[in-house]
């Protein structure tokens, strides 16, 4: 069941008038949102209904079991079979099939060809998501951040909660679980925080998204060698826009829903292309899964506790694995290595700088001033170009496809073909949309709270027709459903 | 040595004040705990009330939508009926202008799409008086405003 479509308006109807009319009755209200998040996702395919409860009940048990022993060699043997199970069953999932066609090259390529036991193996939707949010449960019970749940209703709900149950945001476990135990309790900002952020998510997704996929990036991409550089810069400029918006569309959504539903989800995104190096374009992207990353792989890596060049490796290696996370492809890879890469070498050189020209103590002269806004503006523009340079690899098919695209950049002579004003003003908007104060939102969810009753329901109303009236026909999936 | 140790009271104090004031009956909530419930009721009938209404506008401006999705529907005599139905009522819609809204909005954003840089040109640039030969005006003159609006030149005369 995707978001914007009818199925999903009736849906929510039932689940916001029932949900709350069972506000009383605190189990009851849970099982009928774990029932509706099971609905919801056997909307794609029952079968896999049965693989997230397997799922969850492990992880329930696995956190009881963690909460049972007060040894910690049991503890530690505990939490690592949990991870291996969560991650095993994503590994097969997700990169069985890629890593029989990688082996299957590589023995080729050898002179060892063999028959390998290739499967037609279905992805679950949603799978990287709520795997994550199992092994989150069961390392914060491990670390003692989170009390193992003795509800296993708590735990089923945690993990499969419909808003991010498919494209997160990731929750964590020390956030949501806390939420549960208490009295739902839906108040006048939560109403409009919830109703901004569901209608901007659309606005996003349905309007910019969708028109910059179907009118621009899809054909760009589709074969970049028959277009020249300026169909190439602003598609690739476009791809950046509409995984931005198609993605923190996902999450507004989602956000917004919870916030109806009496529940609190921190925020995924702030801004992303605004930032003026690769470490702040990471504070600002899809956070759940930075943050994530950083507590669940790097600090256990070792982090910056060791040498500088153990540091590197740790970065590197996070956003290698971060970068896999996405897809089951080389590109993928290579993505996520050239953001580990960048992230190391930018350290470097900041450490370096540092030490050759350290800050000037109290140096808030004129000349100061306009020099950080300079390196401000020059970081932001080369942050931007070199995120969008890795783009190219992401949204191509294949390195093949990621190559032309870049040698095109040598061609000025082919004439524009997609270029038009109506997209560049879609980009243009975009873009200076991250250049907006950062509480926008909340200033203008601030407005909704304290519109009359009689007026919310015209202004949610005339919203949604006009997203609809605006949007390209046809519902097209989030990108982010893939991984 | 006892430690001070910080405590956010935001929420606490209100809950000491209403001890000494439990409501009597049947179940003992404190006055921050019916508050709280009260403005859950409230915000939950605002947005029942404003998704019915949001409800009611998509069924009056996007009629056209609702028969487009009753077609998916299987065959069976309810179908049929539900069919029929939102098919009268587009025609209403249509006959009263409602559907009109829908389709002008459509229009709008299909000009903007097919709209060419020439034309966004035109209506950017300023509006130059249009001059012609036989005005009296030099045919120099008008080489020399051309150069100078493509800024090839510069602009010497001062105006």
């Amino acid at each position: 069941m995707l978001f914007p479509t009818f199925e999903f308006g009736v849906f929510f109807l039932i689940v916001f008038a029932v949900s709350w009319e069972l506000r009383r009755t605190a189990d009851l209200r849970k099982l009928f949102l774990l029932a509706s998040s099971y609905v919801f996702y056997g909307w794609w395919d029952w079968r896999f209904v049965a693989l997230i409860a397997a799922s969850s009940f492990a992880n329930y048990v696995f956190g009881r079991a963690l909460g049972a022993s007060q040894r910690d060699w049991l503890r530690r043997f505990v939490v690592g079979i949990a991870v291996i199970a969560n991650l095993s069953v994503l590994g097969f999932f997700k990169y069985y099939g890629f890593f029989l066609e990688s082996l299957d090259e590589a023995l080729l390529l050898l002179g060892l060809e063999r028959d390998l036991p290739f499967l037609q193996v279905i992805l679950p939707v949603g799978i990287s998501f709520f795997t994550f949010q199992g092994i989150s449960y069961v390392v914060d019970v491990y670390r003692r951040e989170v009390a193992a749940e003795r509800s296993a209703l708590d735990v089923f709900l945690y993990i499969s909660f419909f808003p991010q149950l498919v494209a997160g945001p990731i929750v964590r476990a020390a956030h949501f679980l806390p939420q549960l135990e208490e009295k739902p309790h839906l108040t006048r900002a939560m109403v409009g925080l919830g109703v901004t952020l569901i209608l901007s998510g659309l606005v996003k997704k349905m309007v910019i998204a969708n028109y910059l996929a179907t009118e621009l990036v899809d054909p760009v991409f589709f074969d970049p060698a028959a277009l020249g550089a300026v169909d190439l810069l602003i598609g690739v400029y476009g791809y950046a826009i509409q995984i931005y918006c198609d993605f923190s569309g996902y999450s507004d959504i989602a956000i917004g829903i919870a916030a109806l539903l009496g529940y609190r989800f921190n925020a995924n995104f702030n801004q992303p292309y605004r930032s003026a190096s690769f470490q702040e374009f990471w504070r600002r992207w899809h956070i759940s899964l930075s943050t994530w990353l950083r507590d669940y792989l790097y600090i256990p890596l070792g982090g910056s506790r060791g040498s500088s060049w153990r540091t590197y490796l740790n970065l590197f290696l996070t956003m290698f694995l971060g970068g896999l996370w996405h897809g089951a492809a080389w590109t993928f890879v290579f993505w996520g290595t050239f953001h580990g890469a960048a992230l190391g070498i930018e350290r470097y050189v900041k450490r370096r700088i540092a030490a050759l020209a350290p800050p000037i103590e109290g140096g808030a002269g004129v000349v100061s001033r306009a020099s950080d806004a300079a390196s401000w503006v020059i970081g932001v523009f080369t942050t931007f170009h070199l995120v969008c340079f890795a783009w190219i690899f992401f949204r191509a098919e294949s390195f093949g496809i990621a190559f032309d695209y870049v040698l095109g950049f040598a061609n000025w002579s082919t004439p524009v073909q997609y270029a038009t004003p109506f997209l560049a003003f879609l980009i243009a908007g975009a873009l200076a949309f991250h250049f907006t104060p950062p509480s926008l939102g909340r200033w203008i969810g601030d407005g909704v709270k304290w519109l009359p009753s009689p007026a919310l329901g015209p202004v949610f109303g005339a919203g949604l027709f006009i997203i609809w009236a605006v949007a390209p026909e046809g519902v097209a999936p989030f990108i982010y459903f893939q991984f | 040595m006892n430690a001070i140790t910080p405590i956010d009271m935001e929420g606490v104090v209100e809950r000491f004040d209403d001890l000494g004031e439990l409501d009597e009956g049947w179940e003992a909530l404190s006055r921050a705990d019916l508050r709280q419930e009260e403005e859950t009721r409230v915000s939950v009938v605002r947005v029942r009330r404003a998704l019915w209404v949001t409800v009611a506008i998509l069924f009056l401006l996007n009629s056209a939508g609702l028969v487009q999705l009753v077609q998916g529907l299987s065959i069976g005599p309810v179908q049929d009926t539900v069919i029929v139905m939102s098919e009268t009522w587009n025609a209403e819609m249509e006959r009263h202008g409602v559907t009109q809204i829908l389709s002008d909005i459509r229009a709008r954003v299909q000009e903007l799409m097919d709209r060419s840089w020439d034309e966004v040109s035109r209506e950017v640039a300023p509006q130059v008086p249009e001059l012609r030969l036989g005005d009296g005006v030099d045919l120099q003159i008008d080489e020399d405003r051309a150069a100078v609006l493509r800024s090839t030149v510069s602009d010497k005369s001062g105006s």
